[in-house]
């Protein structure tokens, strides 16, 4: 591609999606994505009781889990895409990777993946917090579509962060002097 | 193959092996359910109707912090009955599987609905195993109620039907779908059922040491979860503990092997 191409399609694209093209341009990225969003659907998977690998490796999808499955694959996609971009970030720029976003929607994705009464994170937060741990566990329960919405969001605000830092960070080594 | 078309493939990649993998479940429930429910019309559930009048805890030792591997081997399914849990199938099947469950618990409203029918066609009315159920509330003050009420289903021979109902029903915990109110509502649906009595048993808390007993069993058992299954030989030995809301093929897989004695 020639560089008034290049320039070309920089203008074209938008600042969302341009960070996207230079990441993605590396098959490491892609892998690294594809990874960390399969590692992160299995494990949700697995916290809500969809997929077994013992004694039979076994998928399946009730009727009550289709939303929170759909929901689920598309935190894994936004998680190994936005994984991959901070890596990036981190080999490429000299700027400080902003996570807090990435952390908070990462982990809310996590413990909204399960019935968390049902399990054993209900019952820690029960036996830890008594009687209002049986409100936040029932919380967490009731409101997990909601909750697992949050999570898209904050993973959300964590692609435009990431983006805009690359997109910063390009902008000032183009007015750096060469 | 330029990257675009490489990016966007291995976005959609995750996304179609799941749609497959979502089909070829939805083909496996479908199938064995239009074959289990068919045969299952003209099937009544086995009630049990004897009710003790006192209950002594599974385990023998209540103070104990972690119960023995023979304390769970204690469960035979005629131990159970006698104690007042509820029963279904033929006494002298060779498995038995004892599930602890909360009718609040949406893991196990999901085997309600989805495993349970298929092994009650398929290992159940063939007398290969029986099923107990006892209580482990955990999902707060309304799944007491329920399993109080339910324990009155079963001193007149109608906890399956109950059993169907709350888990058929199910709505988010202790928005008041389980309360009192609502849970006498769902027993005057059931065909037969005396509601004085109905009443004046969930009103009094008849059986609610039964409910503690069997709670405090599963947290002193460790537990970790609901729906937690004990799955043992007829006369109690040989138990494996499995929690979750286990799908049918999964637990096939378990039965046959113990079946086949393993």
């Amino acid at each position: 591609m020639s560089r008034e191409n290049s320039s070309s399609t920089t203008r074209k694209s938008s600042p969302l999606v341009l960070p996207f093209k230079i990441v993605f341009s590396k098959w490491s990225y892609i892998l690294i994505a594809f990874a960390t969003a399969l590692a992160f659907w299995i494990v949700s998977s697995i916290l809500n009781q969809l997929l077994y690998f013992t004694p039979i490796v076994y998928f399946y999808l009730p009727e009550d889990a289709v939303v929170g499955f759909i929901l689920a694959i598309i935190t894994s996609l936004l998680l190994g895409i936005i994984v991959s971009m901070n890596i990036f970030v981190f080999k490429n720029t000299r700027t400080k990777i902003k996570t807090a976003s990435f952390f908070s929607g990462s982990t809310l994705g996590l413990l909204s993946s399960t019935c968390a009464s049902c399990s054993s994170l209900g019952f820690l937060i029960v036996s830890t917090l008594g009687a209002a741990g049986v409100t936040a566990s029932s919380f967490l329960s009731n409101y997990q579509i909601p909750l697992r919405l949050l999570s898209i969001g904050l993973l959300a605000w964590a692609y435009y962060s990431v983006s805009r830092q690359l997109m910063n960070s390009c902008a000032i080594n183009r007015k750096r002097p060469a | 193959m330029n990257h675009k078309s490489i990016i966007i493939g291995l976005i959609f990649l995750p996304m179609i092996l799941s749609l497959i993998i979502h089909i070829d479940a939805v083909t496996v429930l479908k199938v064995a359910k239009e074959t289990g429910q068919d045969e299952m019309a003209g099937m009544e559930h086995e009630e049990n109707t004897n009710v003790p009048n006192g209950f002594s805890p599974a385990n023998p030792h209540p103070n104990a912090s972690q119960p023995t591997n023979a304390t769970i081997q204690n469960f035979t399914y005629a131990r159970l009955k006698q104690e007042g849990s509820p029963v279904l199938g033929n006494p002298s099947s060779p498995i038995t599987i004892i599930q602890f469950g909360d009718f609040q618990c949406r893991f196990c409203g999901r085997f309600a609905r989805d495993s349970e029918p298929q092994i009650n066609q398929t290992y159940i009315q063939t007398g290969k195993i029986n099923l107990v159920f006892k209580h482990f509330v955990t999902h707060g003050p309304d799944s007491m109620s329920a399993a109080m009420a339910s324990q009155c289903a079963n001193e007149q021979g109608r906890f399956w039907k109950f059993y169907e109902l709350l888990y058929g029903n199910q709505g988010e915990e202790n928005s008041g779908w389980a309360s009192v109110v609502n849970l006498k509502k769902f027993a005057s649906r059931i065909q037969g059922m005396d509601m004085t009595k109905f009443n004046s048993c969930v009103d009094n808390q008849k059986y609610k040491s039964i409910i503690d007993n069997d709670t405090a069993f599963a947290y002193k058992s460790g537990f970790q979860g609901t729906p937690t299954f004990i799955v043992e030989k007829g006369d109690g030995s040989n138990p494996q503990v499995l929690l979750g809301a286990i799908p049918f093929p999964v637990f096939q897989a378990i039965l046959d092997k113990k079946i086949s004695g393993g």
